[in-house]
């Protein structure tokens, strides 16, 4: 059965079809919840949210990329958990030194004395990254996860967004300019793809 | 090396692809002769090549819905839109009421509240012989006392069948009218009057004026029942609202 034959089925009220559709989707809805809200429990809380959201609104979907319309509803209900959180905070999502304050700055990875080999030994480079989307404003890890980690084009970011093309540009631009701030310190730990990048073309 | 904001992001959206040819032209001109240009440039690609390279995590469960927690949310209720509708329309026809009754003239909306009042004041300044007579000949069971008590629909329903001598003076405030009204026989009184005070523009006052205590009532009831129908159409729909799914 295709997508949209799925979509019909479950919008009468079947669950099955429905489900049918979660198992497709959930990766995608949960890497969008994760880049976002930066902790596992918190995007798992909002993956379950936003399916749950999804299926009591499913008239409201009115054709067109049904991924695009869940990415719409995970966002959201990314941020309805990021708030959710600021009024109630249970785990910090920054990591806190040794007298219990929050660290602001991500070279709390590299800043240990160690050699930054030691430190590529120790650390994973997706959570260094991570760490760095984490210091970005809310809208704008949505704006870089639904770009560089999903892959969409900036019309459909828009959409899903509810934002101009330009305010994406914008936020994107912004966003991938505090990263490589924020990722300075981290060169050495990266692959050597990365560090001999010299091509033009994007 | 700090650059313009403005080309952090030709260069964000050059990497995306999403400059326009010229714009593009432009910008690959300047990467060539500019080294700060195009060290920014090269570090953007590299963000973005890290950021591109995160892993795909998977979920680390299914998130299938079990009835249970479809159960748990309460769908819309059908009477919702319905209401929220309703309410809408309701405020849509308050909000145009309101207009009109502002947009009518106020000082002839109220002249027939006053109208009974100075009518019967008139008459008490007449002569009583000369002003009765027409006022016993339209309805001549009523007494005096009466007649005072009258309501305001039977005033305007007496006005119509038999306009009075008093109301013939509020409309045509000259003598020679006044005169000719109140020193003609009573069973003429009725078509004098008219005849006197039977110039165009009075008798268009009147028309205009004859009206208007229905209106007057009508603007009102009007918006009391569209304010109290969008209030509690409102408040159901706001009370429905509360458990649904944003």
């Amino acid at each position: 059965m295709d997508e949209q034959a799925l979509i019909i089925t479950a919008r009468q009220g079947d669950l099955d079809s429905f489900n049918r559709l979660v198992l497709a989707y959930q990766d995608v809805v949960y890497n969008q919840a994760y880049r976002v809200l930066g902790e596992k429990q918190a995007a798992d809380d909002a993956t379950q949210e936003a399916f749950i959201s999804a299926y009591n609104n499913l008239r409201s979907y009115r054709g067109g990329s049904f991924r695009a319309w869940l990415l719409r509803i995970v966002t959201n209900a990314s941020y309805d958990e990021l708030r959710r959180r600021k009024r109630r905070p249970t785990t910090p999502l920054e990591p806190l030194d040794d007298a219990g304050e929050e660290l602001e700055s991500p070279h709390w990875l590299a800043d240990q004395g160690e050699l930054p080999e030691e430190s590529a030994e120790r650390v994973e480079l997706a959570i260094a990254i991570q760490k760095c989307i984490d210091q970005l404003p809310a809208e704008f890890r949505a704006v870089v996860a639904l770009v560089d980690v999903q892959g969409m084009d900036y019309s459909e970011v828009a959409e899903v967004i509810g934002k101009p093309l330009g305010t994406v540009k914008s936020r994107l631009a912004r966003a991938r300019g505090r990263l490589r701030d924020c990722l300075q310190g981290f060169w050495e730990l990266l692959p050597s793809a990365f560090r001999l990048e010299s091509e033009v073309e994007p | 090396m700090r650059i313009p904001e403005r080309d952090l992001e030709a260069i964000s959206a050059y990497l995306d692809g999403q400059l326009t040819q010229g714009e593009r032209t432009r910008l690959e001109a300047r990467l060539q002769t500019d080294p700060g240009l195009r060290e920014a440039y090269e570090q953007l690609h590299r963000t973005r090549a890290v950021l591109r390279s995160l892993p795909v995590m998977r979920a680390p469960r299914n998130f299938t819905l079990t009835p249970q927690m479809v159960k748990a949310r309460k769908s819309p209720p059908p009477a919702y839109p319905v209401l929220r509708l309703a309410s809408v329309m309701a405020t849509l026809l308050f909000v145009l009421v309101m207009v009109g009754d502002l947009m009518t003239p106020r000082g002839t909306a109220l002249a027939p509240v006053l109208e009974p009042q100075a009518e019967e004041g008139a008459t008490l300044m007449q002569a009583p012989a000369e002003t009765e007579a027409p006022l016993l000949e339209s309805a001549p069971a009523a007494e005096p006392d009466e007649e005072s008590r009258k309501t305001m629909a039977e005033d305007q329903a007496e006005n119509q069948t038999a306009p009075p001598p008093g109301m013939m003076e509020m409309a045509a405030p000259t003598p020679e009218p006044t005169e000719a009204t109140l020193l003609a026989p009573p069973a003429a009184a009725p078509d004098l009057s008219a005849e006197a005070g039977g110039s165009v523009s009075e008798q268009r006052e009147r028309e205009a004026a004859r009206p208007l205590p229905a209106t007057w009532n009508i603007w009102r009831i009007l918006e009391v029942v569209f304010a109290l129908v969008a209030l509690a159409t409102g408040l159901a729909a706001a009370f429905l609202r509360r458990g649904m799914p944003g």
